[in-house]
């Protein structure tokens, strides 16, 4: 039984490693955004204060999109959740259509 | 704005977050669920003022996946656009003919097409890659250089 939980996880995360992704974005269709972000976007990475067409093209679409109830102050708050593996998972939390919070288990994709 | 708007906004995010949606086709999804005219307008005309809604950059985007993943020529990009709700002018901003860059997506859709044939084409899988790349939007002169290459391929 061990074995075969080993083997398992182990082919999720061999799975999660080997796959490449499209390539989400093209020179033209991020110029006109600063140069900071177009290096995020190179990167894959997201970082506070984005976009949410810019958190697209750094991540795709989410899998899930989930209206939160307004803060204190009223503002509109919606939650984007992206479930790679069953390992990981991240939520992106968007105040009036800007990126400011993310609570992530996957390593290494936040700047 | 009504509770109706704010509702009918609230969809709009929804879709818009999963992939880029057109005007048209946002416009189409919101008289489907049954919102009123008056609805549609006002929130199609917030969500092009905040910059979700972008014709101009789908056009960018559909342009990519078309020629990228789907292996369209350009006049299959630009029919795949329209079908995708993007009026002429838009599509004619995003889209400059470029030979070269036609003509190695052919290659690579003949190179799709030959791994999956064995390497080898007959007489007739010749003509139905003829026909795949006519129904793609290749132009005659780029399926005619590109086939030129396979014969010359086979000889070696």
């Amino acid at each position: 039984m061990k074995k075969i939980c080993i083997a398992l996880v182990l082919s999720i995360l061999a799975a999660s490693a080997g796959c490449t992704k499209a390539m989400r974005y093209s020179a033209e269709e991020i110029r006109d955004f600063p140069p900071e972000i177009q290096e995020n976007i190179k990167n894959g990475e997201i970082s506070m204060g984005m976009t949410m067409p810019q958190v697209r093209y750094a991540w795709g679409g989410p899998d899930q999109v989930i209206f939160l109830t307004p803060g204190e102050d009223g503002k509109e708050r919606v939650e984007w959740l992206y479930q790679d593996t069953p390992l990981f998972k991240t939520r992106l939390v968007f105040t009036e259509g800007l990126l400011t919070g993310i609570l992530s288990s996957k390593p290494g994709s936040i700047k | 704005m009504t509770d109706s708007a704010h509702e009918a906004k609230r969809y709009s995010f929804k879709l818009l977050s999963y992939r880029g949606r057109s005007e048209s086709e946002l416009e189409e999804r919101l008289r489907r669920k049954g919102y009123s005219e008056i609805v549609i307008t006002a929130v199609l005309k917030d969500l092009k003022q905040s910059g979700y809604l972008d014709d101009a950059a789908l056009a960018l985007q559909l342009k990519r996946i078309g020629r990228e993943r789907k292996l369209l020529g350009h006049q299959g990009i630009r029919l795949f656009l329209q079908k995708r709700g993007i009026s002429d002018d838009v599509a004619d901003q995003a889209l400059d003919y470029d030979e070269d860059e036609e003509l190695r997506s052919a290659q690579r859709l003949i190179e799709k097409r030959l791994r999956s044939a064995g390497s080898r084409l007959d007489e007739g899988g010749k003509r139905r890659l003829r026909n795949l790349m006519i129904r793609r939007g290749y132009s005659f002169d780029v399926i005619r250089k590109t086939m030129k290459n396979l014969d010359f391929q086979e000889v070696e």
